[in-house]
């Protein structure tokens, strides 16, 4: 049984709750010396990337930085396949590793499972079983019942047959991973991509120069037709991603780091087989 | 500085000042502690600033920064770091309070319960929960805001009122009717 009694009053209890905050003055100052500082870095990243690839000198502007010293993305590497049983099972994943690297001295790892789709409503049952004793999350569809995870017999269907489901891991220094995103696998015309991100801080980084070390990690997805991508980060420099194969798919999966210094990425970039520009994405305010 | 750099710094002034308290309150309701609001909602808005052609180019520029508070908010999650409790809020409790002081302290319950609940949440949770109920967003704009699909703010609206209801701290919630104005601060 709820107690819908939390809903209505919620939108009153969370201004009540939103009051508590002592409305400080605006902190234009900052913002504007802050912002403008940063606005400029990126015009300066970005003009010297054009610059040396144009060959030109710049003795002239003086204080530009060497290109070298701009920061590389995160290296990032894609381990040789491992063989698996054929295809994702309705009660057991497959599994593919996107990426593994090291950023603030911390190793991390990016990996998909996909579960494939129950073909009716008793695999529904026994793939909802079958994720409770795996520690998966349950798929967002599963409502909240009388029981975790909901009992046949005893609460509804959690879902209808024929969807199946994508979970992005993410694991540092070889704990147990977390759950990054996860959702259903869409064919067909709904097929498209998907990107999402967190940040790699390994360290819990405080202090002034807590932001010099963090870097941007990224995951998602390309569909079929795409047959290469890139990310560009804010300071003009650009990952190459691996694609990588996940059986139960139609499209491909990625990872990425940016570079050291909690740089932002840009744009995603998709290509045909011809070289053409496909599906893009713009980090607009990442 | 340009005379077209003096406008553009103007203009953004100008919005910085009339959106800088509601940006702070929806802060505060997705990291719970003062300073760590006002660092969210500042670094929005420096955001907010590189991006500014784009922001008024927006059919909505309200909910183009509110996408940046958010996708702000969200690079602050660390993986194996739980969100901290405030200090101090701790849900309800029980006093010696005389009848007259009763109304006020039940209301300052109230709020100090539903704060540490909600921060309890997953931080996408949360930000649904602030999204739908605070900012008051239809569930296609809490969508963008979130840059996810409607289904998954529906999920995650679900699973954050699912865990509210079962918060100890908020067994028993109570409305309270008080003079305020409803709708949102522009």
């Amino acid at each position: 049984m709820h107690d819908d009694g939390i809903d209505t009053a919620l939108p009153e209890r969370l201004a009540a709750a939103a009051d508590q905050v002592v409305i400080t003055p605006v902190p234009t100052t900052a913002v504007l010396r802050t912002a403008r500082r940063r606005r400029n870095a990126r015009r300066l990243a970005l003009g010297t990337a054009a610059l040396v690839g144009g060959g030109l000198v710049t003795a002239a502007l003086g204080g530009l930085p060497d290109a070298d010293e701009k920061r590389q993305p995160t290296a990032v590497l894609v381990p040789p396949a491992t063989p698996s049983p054929a295809g994702p099972g309705v009660t057991r994943p497959s599994n593919a590793v996107l990426g593994e690297g090291t950023a603030d001295g911390h190793r991390f790892r990016v990996e998909v499972d996909i579960w494939a789709a129950a073909a009716d409503e008793d695999d529904v049952w026994n793939q909802i079983r079958a994720m409770y004793e795996s520690d998966t999350e349950m798929p967002f569809e599963v409502g909240n019942g009388a029981n975790h995870p909901p009992v046949k017999g005893e609460d509804k269907l959690p879902f209808t047959p024929g969807k199946s489901w994508f979970y992005i891991y993410v694991s540092v220094d070889g704990n147990p991973r977390d759950t990054a995103v996860s959702g259903r696998v869409l064919t067909g015309r709904n097929d498209r991509m998907h990107v999402s991100g967190s940040n790699l801080d390994g360290d819990g980084n405080e202090g002034a120069d807590a932001e010099e070390r963090t870097v941007e990690l990224l995951y998602g997805y390309v569909p079929e037709g795409v047959d290469r991508a890139e990310i560009a980060w804010e300071n003009g420099t650009v990952s190459k991603l691996e694609l990588v194969e996940a059986a139960g798919s139609p499209g491909r999966w990625f990872t990425a780091a940016g570079p050291e210094g909690g740089v932002d990425p840009d744009e995603l970039r998709t290509y045909d087989a011809d070289g053409q520009p496909a599906e893009g994405h713009d980090f607009n305010g990442w | 500085m340009t005379a077209e750099q003096s406008e553009r710094d103007a203009d953004f002034q100008g919005f910085m000042a009339s959106r800088w308290p509601r940006l702070l309150r929806t802060a505060y309701l997705l990291t719970g502690e003062q300073h760590a609001a006002e660092d969210l909602a500042q670094t929005a808005l420096e955001r907010a600033y590189v991006a500014w052609r784009r922001v008024t180019q927006a059919e909505d520029p309200d909910a183009y920064v509110r996408r940046i508070l958010i996708n702000a908010h969200s690079r602050r999650f660390r993986h194996g770091r739980r969100p901290e409790l405030p200090h101090g809020q701790s849900g309800g409790t029980e006093g010696t309070q005389h009848t007259e002081d009763r109304d006020r302290i039940a209301q300052a319950d109230d709020r100090l319960a539903l704060l540490p609940a909600l921060l309890a949440l997953p931080p996408r949770q949360r930000q649904a929960v602030v999204l739908r109920y605070w900012e008051d967003l239809s569930v296609d704009e809490a969508a963008a805001a979130m840059g996810c699909s409607t289904g998954t703010i529906k999920s995650q609206t679900a699973k954050a009122l699912a865990k509210l209801r079962k918060s100890p701290a908020l067994k028993q919630p109570t409305v309270h009717v008080r003079e305020r104005a409803a709708g949102k601060e522009r």
